[in-house]
């Protein structure tokens, strides 16, 4: 395995713990866990991917990975999104949007969070302001 | 008759190609919020996949480079995505 692989492979799940750590850090406060997991998912299995095709030289399989990468992605992507899409709508609802956007969290009830209030923009029982974002800054 | 990895490949620019107007919806509907910022990039994101994919698919002479650009540009923006998470929900960015 080349240097530069190693350094790519390192950066590469470098990242995904990086974004796996708001997850596990801010659980209580960050609705999107299955979207961000399956986000970093998709980053390590194109990891794998990426120490398959250049370090063992299997490109088929590789492109496998890739392709199941991709999927995770999509999967994330969706769980991201599910919120504003409504089957039949037939398009963006603007004032609906425009109103969940003030948020940023809503839509809160369908996630497994526990005592997470959707009123609140998405984080659990947090007043509104500069410590609104973190658990301990809402005093509990 | 085209090969599995030309299969794999197609899989793949069907897949990122269905992704992005999800991503879009995403992004459009976070675009006032602060976690907006993370959600955005995922447009991008999928873009340069897609770049990735489609290169490798049509044009396999160039892919080698074009991936690496590309692949480098997704990556970026991933590591930009949860950079943005981290901000916003240590708080270290006011709401």
């Amino acid at each position: 395995m080349s240097r530069v692989l190693v350094a790519q492979t390192v950066v590469l799940v470098a990242i995904s713990l990086a974004i796996l750590y708001p997850v596990v850090a801010y659980a209580r406060t960050l609705l999107y866990t299955e979207a961000v997991t399956m986000l970093a998912t998709s980053l390590l299995v194109f990891t794998a991917g990426s120490i398959v095709e250049e370090g063992l030289g299997m490109v088929t399989a590789s492109e496998g990975i890739y392709l199941l990468s991709a999927l995770c992605f999509a999967a994330a992507t969706w769980l991201f999104a599910r919120e504003f899409v409504r089957p039949g709508s037939g398009g963006f609802d603007v004032d609906d949007t425009a109103s969940r956007a003030s948020t940023g969290f809503d839509g809160a009830a369908d996630v497994d969070a526990g005592d997470i209030d959707a009123s609140k923009g998405g984080f659990s029982s947090a007043p509104q302001g500069v410590d609104s974002t973190t658990e301990g800054g809402d005093g509990e | 008759m085209p090969s599995l990895a030309e299969l794999f490949r197609l899989g793949q620019v069907v897949v990122l190609a269905a992704t992005l107007p999800i991503a879009v919806i995403a992004a459009r509907g976070y675009r006032d919020a602060p976690f907006g910022r993370v959600v955005r990039p995922l447009v991008p994101i999928t873009l340069a996949y897609l770049g990735v994919a489609g290169i490798k698919l049509l044009e396999p002479s160039m892919g080698v480079d074009a991936s690496r650009v590309l692949g480098s540009v997704a990556i970026a923006l991933i590591a930009w995505t949860g950079i943005q998470a981290i901000v916003l929900l240590s708080g270290r960015r006011a709401l």
